[in-house]
């Protein structure tokens, strides 16, 4: 398993927002971590991500999270938060190139490596052609790609993205998804907390359903997207279908 | 690395012309093969140079790279081009700790205490400052933190000149208002050198970690950086640079956020990248400056902050404008 999750609890403000979760994630898997408002989906992915004090116990690649390193921790995830600022007007191309910090030596100097990472990174989010534009002149869309493409060029096994989707438009909506999911079956870990129903059935090879802090379901999209339990947890009636060898699922009336 | 070499040779040049022009001017004309050979220790003019335009030279480029260094770093920190020593009241906190020294007795008894007490003050601020705006300072609050801990600080300088024991304490107010490095001393620059050296050190090496900060804080801590760290090593060497600098010059306002602001777009936007290029610029900046006011024919030679804060503040309103408007 390359993120295993054992017991993890996170207390804010003495009130559990993450209670006693435990989840296996497996390379070449990506798996949506859902739930309502609330639920503690972002809480537990910046727990894993090494920015939220915890109990339990968290392995990534089989190595203790509490044991190692900032540095060797950067080199093992990239975390990909929900807010997409960036402070100063850096080129598309100098913003990603960031993602690349961990693995530069002392003299900050890119290599023939991290220079593929980089261009690679750029071309499977779809960025290359922005490398020259300032980031602070990019649409909302592009600037997510940009820092989906940052996220990438770390190279790290393990991806943790928050609401990687949120306020992009369908088609970049898809676009994003696809990206996500060609990562995971080249190889990585990806885990993304995710609003849309409709494409964590789509897309997620797993789904790890959140509410009130803690694991209500954990399985195949097929297993964990049922009407009852979406009637249970989220309070809503949901169309539901097949197209393409996929499940379809539409929110459609509150409950 | 592209781009950089290039505007570092640039910056560098001009740092020596700076320097060159600020040793070649002075009240008393000096033929060119006289300051030559009085730099090195020969000639009628040996004593002129050596004693009186080479400390003023050098200190005017080592207080100008301070100031544009802490400003760039200050920058970084903060996520906001208004983050500046003197805007947010560190330079002015560092001047009441140098009065401190220098009008109770404190620097004659034992002479680091000059730079010493200056550098608490420049950390006691850049603290305080951290407090009150924020980590990622708005625009509005850090500007507002800004002015009350310089207000406070500027008061208590003049309380501190009221109550001083030398009845002419309060004339020289002026002094640690708008600053100047007229009449220094090697002694009062060897003084003040090894805390800007080292301050100097400590900023320049929080490239990596300011680089990574233009993501925020969980981002650049999940690139490895250890933001607390970074942000105590960023408030450390701004103490040191700014407190050591003002400690010999008094306040020079406005260097530390016009020379980062003009050389940003020269360094791609990225805050590692800017932090050398802004000491050289901050030196060339101050080393012109303190030709000008020995050029203008005033009855008193004009104080630094005067050309600084002239340049500086209608820049000032014009970056906060553009701001606003974002």
């Amino acid at each position: 398993m390359l993120l295993r999750t054992e017991g993890v609890t996170v207390r804010l403000d003495r009130r559990a927002a993450v209670a006693d979760v435990s989840l296996a994630v497996p390379a070449g898997c990506l798996m949506a971590l859902i739930g309502p408002n609330g639920a503690g989906k972002t809480t537990l992915l910046r727990a894993v991500a090494g920015l939220a004090p915890h109990a339990g116990r968290i392995t990534v690649a089989g190595h203790d999270l509490a044991a190692l390193t900032p540095a060797a921790r950067a080199r093992l995830m990239a975390y990909l938060p929900q807010r997409r600022d960036v402070a100063w007007g850096l080129a598309a191309r100098d913003v990603v190139a960031l993602g690349r910090l961990p693995h530069l030596g002392a003299g900050r100097r890119e290599s023939e490596e991290d220079r593929a990472a980089i261009a690679a990174a750029m071309a499977a989010a779809d960025v290359a052609a922005l490398a020259d534009r300032p980031v602070d002149r990019l649409s909302g869309g592009e600037r997510a790609r940009v820092l989906l493409a940052r996220a990438l060029a770390q190279a790290a096994p393990l991806l943790l993205a928050d609401e990687p989707t949120a306020a992009l438009d369908p088609y970049h909506q898809l676009q994003v998804m696809e990206v996500l999911r060609a990562e995971a079956e080249a190889g990585r870990a990806v885990v993304a907390v995710l609003h849309d129903l409709a494409l964590a059935a789509r897309f997620a090879h797993r789904v790890a359903l959140m509410a009130d802090g803690r694991l209500a379901a954990a399985g195949s999209p097929e297993d964990v997207l049922t009407e009852d339990r979406l009637a249970a947890v989220y309070r809503v009636a949901a169309l539901a279908g097949t197209r393409d060898g996929a499940r379809w699922i539409l929110p459609w009336r509150r409950l | 690395m592209r781009r950089a070499a290039p505007l570092l040779a640039i910056l560098a040049s001009a740092v020596l012309v700076a320097a060159a022009a600020s040793l070649a001017v002075g009240y008393v004309p000096l033929p060119l093969a006289d300051l030559v050979a009085g730099l090195f220790g020969g000639g009628p003019a040996a004593p002129l140079v050596q004693e009186i335009r080479l400390p003023r030279t050098l200190l005017a480029l080592a207080v100008g790279a301070s100031l544009g260094l802490a400003g760039a770093a200050l920058q970084g920190l903060l996520r906001n081009p208004l983050a500046e020593p003197g805007v947010v009241g560190i330079s002015a906190s560092a001047g009441l700790g140098a009065v401190i020294a220098l009008y109770f007795g404190l620097a004659a008894a034992w002479p680091p205490a000059l730079p010493i007490l200056g550098m608490v003050g420049a950390g006691v601020a850049g603290v305080l400052v951290l407090l009150l705006a924020g980590r990622a300072a708005g625009v509005l609050s850090l500007v507002l933190a800004g002015v009350a801990v310089s207000s406070f600080a500027v008061a208590l300088t003049a309380l501190a000149l009221n109550l001083a024991p030398n009845p002419y304490a309060l004339s020289e107010m002026l002094f640690w208002l708008l600053g100047s490095v007229r009449d220094r001393s090697f002694d009062d620059l060897g003084y003040a050198a090894p805390f800007m050296i080292l301050g100097a050190a400590l900023l320049l090496t929080a490239g990596r970690g300011l680089d990574a900060l233009t993501l925020g804080e969980e981002t650049a801590a999940s690139l490895g950086v250890r933001v607390g760290a970074l942000r105590a090593q960023v408030v450390a060497g701004t103490a040191l640079a700014v407190g050591a600098a003002v400690s010999a010059a008094g306040s020079i306002g406005f260097v530390g956020l016009v020379v980062p602001h003009l050389l940003r777009p020269l360094c791609g936007h990225r805050p590692g990248r800017l932090l050398l290029p802004s000491a050289l610029g901050g030196a060339i900046l101050i080393a012109a400056a303190d030709v000008l006011v020995r050029l203008v024919p005033t009855r008193t030679e004009l104080h630094l902050g005067v050309v600084t804060a002239l340049v500086g503040a209608p820049f000032f309103l014009a970056l906060l404008a553009s701001l606003g408007r974002r």
